[in-house]
């Protein structure tokens, strides 16, 4: 198991669709994902999980990856997180 | 006692609906309703045996939405990245984890029904979202309570149809062309809906059935309740409820007298299809459903002149259908055959197709065939690809029709692509139809006026005559405020069609009609007059027009569409009608 904390650096933080891009390249993986944030732990997978959370830039979260792919999975989140989300082309994760 | 007091007349006696005739012949039976207008999320607990099947309903509701969210993505606006975006979240929202799993407990544990689990686990999730006081995220909840109804509506739509009795008359609020398909496959005998239009695809699809269906009959489903005994008129357009002794035994009489012109027409079925002077007549069917094909056969028509592909976009039971269009373009091939197969290309828009992202203030007049494929080239060439594939391994059976062309241009366009798609397929050596028709249907005023050039970029003319209708009185064929201006035998239109005939014998291309136009006896006499030879329709509409056509000579048909052509109204058009027919029919 991989834990790593990230900043949402996002100006309009993990809305709808930085969600979705989310939930999208974690589901490409075989690992669970969780997110850790006040307390709560949620299936990062879930699309309205992460809605819930309506983390907003500057909001501080912590991945868990569980997994035969952990490594490659928390690599590649934590690239999307850093990204700000905003360039990245809905192409580039269909 | 209860029903009294309420009110003696309402559920009681006999009851006489007028509506209007969508779908000819009679069905007297038992009724059962089909009400989608009065859906409430289930109370009831689930039975411990039934919890597996109650979630399996929500399984192949989830699988129904996610499919047509899919296909509208496949057409949503390419550079509209919001919509997109917009669409994407909605199916990770239907095939959500944690939801399956809130909605299975419910189920499972709490024997709530299919319906209630998701409603219950949906209102969790917006329930936590509001709470977050996060403005981004609020305004998203309308997306996500568009899921949920959308999985509502569908796990109900379902129990609806298993509800509905074998044999039984079906009295429902309106019609989906899908709720046909499921009706026939429980032998439903006839339909009476509140709502409905005469060219709603429902009731082109009813007639095409043989089911006998009357539309407009306000307070169908009010007035009726399941288990009452009650009669469909699809002649005259009525509905009777609870039917006295002597109106039941008058209609029972009609609908012998009904069955024995069937007899009738069965017999005319074999005969062929030549006028009084010997010139054949090329009677084709209109085709949309594999459950149609049989009716080739069975009215004996030359071929499918019109083969129309939406379906696989609109109708849920054809999820699996859609994978394989392919093996459905080889089916029609072999249905219409010796005859050929004309494949309309996705006709999408205005009244066929109302969950586009993109609103339009005037859809009718907006972005809809061919305009929509030209936008759309992906669809365009995956649709192309598959017809070409089957036309390579079938060739000279298959020919292509373009929908909603206005300008020269696009049928140029359409005819690159087809060519881009027919050099790859020889260069990997696949089999290919080296003289693919590419045909123009003539439904705009533009087209039909501008004929004389699209005759030298197409092979062939197919004229639409119920948007040519619409487009050419300024006529919105939905909209029953202006349903008596729906026309189409108004002079007008047959000037079009003339001048398109015209121009096509001119430039030695052919021209056919493929409208509900073709079905009318009368308005085929015309048609042939104005040297229109190849006629396609519904074919349960076949025997009725190839008796018409079989009386008269061409050269008596062409004086009377000359004198239609000259008419000034369309109640001048059936004067002249009507006079010429007594006058043939007398002399004769």
């Amino acid at each position: 198991m991989l834990m790593k904390k990230v900043v949402v650096k996002n100006a309009a933080g993990l809305h709808a669709r930085p969600s979705s891009m989310l939930v999208q390249l974690a589901s490409k993986f075989e690992s669970e994902f969780h997110i850790h944030m006040y307390g709560y732990r949620i299936n990062a997978k879930s699309i309205l999980g992460v809605m819930t959370l309506a983390a907003e830039c500057g909001a501080e979260l912590e991945l868990e990856l569980d997994g035969p792919d952990e490594k490659k999975a928390m690599k590649a989140i934590v690239d999307l997180f850093e990204s700000g989300f905003s360039e990245m082309s809905k192409e580039k994760y269909r | 006692m209860n029903d009294q007091i309420h009110d003696p007349a309402l559920k009681a006696g006999e009851q006489l609906i007028n509506g209007q005739a969508a779908s000819p012949g009679y069905a007297i039976g038992i009724a059962s309703l089909f009400n989608t207008s009065d859906l409430v999320i289930s109370t009831e607990p689930v039975d411990e045996s039934q919890v597996e099947s109650e979630y399996a309903q929500f399984v192949r509701a989830r699988r129904i939405v996610v499919f047509e969210l899919r296909k509208i993505l496949e057409i949503a606006s390419a550079t509209d990245e919001e919509a997109h975006g917009i669409i994407q979240a909605q199916i990770q929202i239907a095939e959500d984890p944690e939801l399956d799993k809130s909605i299975r407990r419910m189920i499972m544990e709490r024997h709530f029904g299919a319906d209630r689990a998701v409603n219950e686990s949906f209102l969790y999730y917006i329930q936590l979202i509001k709470n977050t006081g996060n403005a981004l995220m609020i305004d998203r909840i309308v997306d996500i309570r568009d899921i949920r109804d959308r999985l509502i509506r569908q796990i109900q739509h379902g129990e609806l149809v298993s509800g509905v009795v074998e044999g039984s008359v079906v009295i429902c609020d309106e019609l989906m062309p899908s709720d046909i398909l499921l009706f026939s496959r429980h032998k439903v005998t006839g339909i009476a809906a509140n709502e409905g239009g005469l060219t709603a695809h429902a009731t082109i699809i009813a007639n095409s059935m043989g089911i006998p269906l009357v539309i407009n009959a306000v307070g169908a489903t009010r007035l009726t309740s399941p288990g009452d005994l009650v009669i469909v008129d699809g002649v005259d357009g009525r509905l009777v409820v609870r039917p006295d002794a002597s109106t039941l035994e008058s209609y029972e009489r009609a609908k012998e007298r009904y069955a024995l012109e069937l007899a009738e027409s069965a017999l005319i079925v074999e005969l062929p299809s030549v006028t009084k002077c010997g010139t054949e007549i090329v009677l084709m069917a209109n085709i949309e459903f594999e459950e149609e094909l049989d009716n080739i056969k069975k009215y004996r028509a030359r071929g499918i002149g019109l083969l129309r592909t939406e379906s696989y976009f609109i109708e849920d039971e054809g999820l699996e259908e859609y994978k394989s269009k392919e093996a459905f373009f080889e089916k029609a091939v072999k249905a219409a055959a010796p005859g050929s197969v004309t494949i309309r290309l996705f006709d999408v828009g205005g009244d066929k197709f109302s969950d586009t992202t993109t609103k339009e203030p005037n859809p009718f007049l907006g972005w809809r065939g061919v305009r929509v494929l030209l936008d759309r080239r992906q669809l365009l060439r995956s649709q192309l690809t598959a017809i070409m594939n089957v036309a390579g391994r079938n060739p000279g059976k298959i020919r292509i029709l373009v929908p909603m062309v206005s300008v020269v241009e696009e049928i140029g366009e359409i005819c690159r692509e087809v060519d881009a798609i027919t050099e790859k397929m020889r260069s990997n050596g696949k089999p290919f139809d080296p003289k693919l028709k590419i045909g123009t249907m003539i439904e705009i005023p533009s087209a039909a006026l501008i004929a004389g050039k699209l005759a030298g970029e197409t092979d062939f003319f197919s004229v639409g005559t119920n948007d040519l209708t619409q487009y050419t009185l300024a006529v919105d064929r939905g909209n029953r405020l202006i349903s008596k201006l729906f026309q189409q035998m108004h002079p007008a239109v047959f000037q079009l069609i003339k001048k398109a005939a015209d121009a096509a014998h001119e430039k030695g291309i052919s021209i056919e009609v493929c409208g509900e136009l073709a079905a009318n006896p009368d308005a085929a006499l015309c048609l042939v007059g104005m040297g229109i030879t190849d006629l396609s329709m519904s074919a349960a509409s076949l025997p009725r027009v190839k008796k018409a056509i079989r009386k008269y000579s061409i050269a008596e048909m062409a004086e009377l569409s000359a004198m239609v052509l000259n008419a000034a109204t369309q109640d001048e058009v059936q004067e002249i009608l009507e006079n010429w027919k007594k006058e043939r029919d007398e002399s004769h």
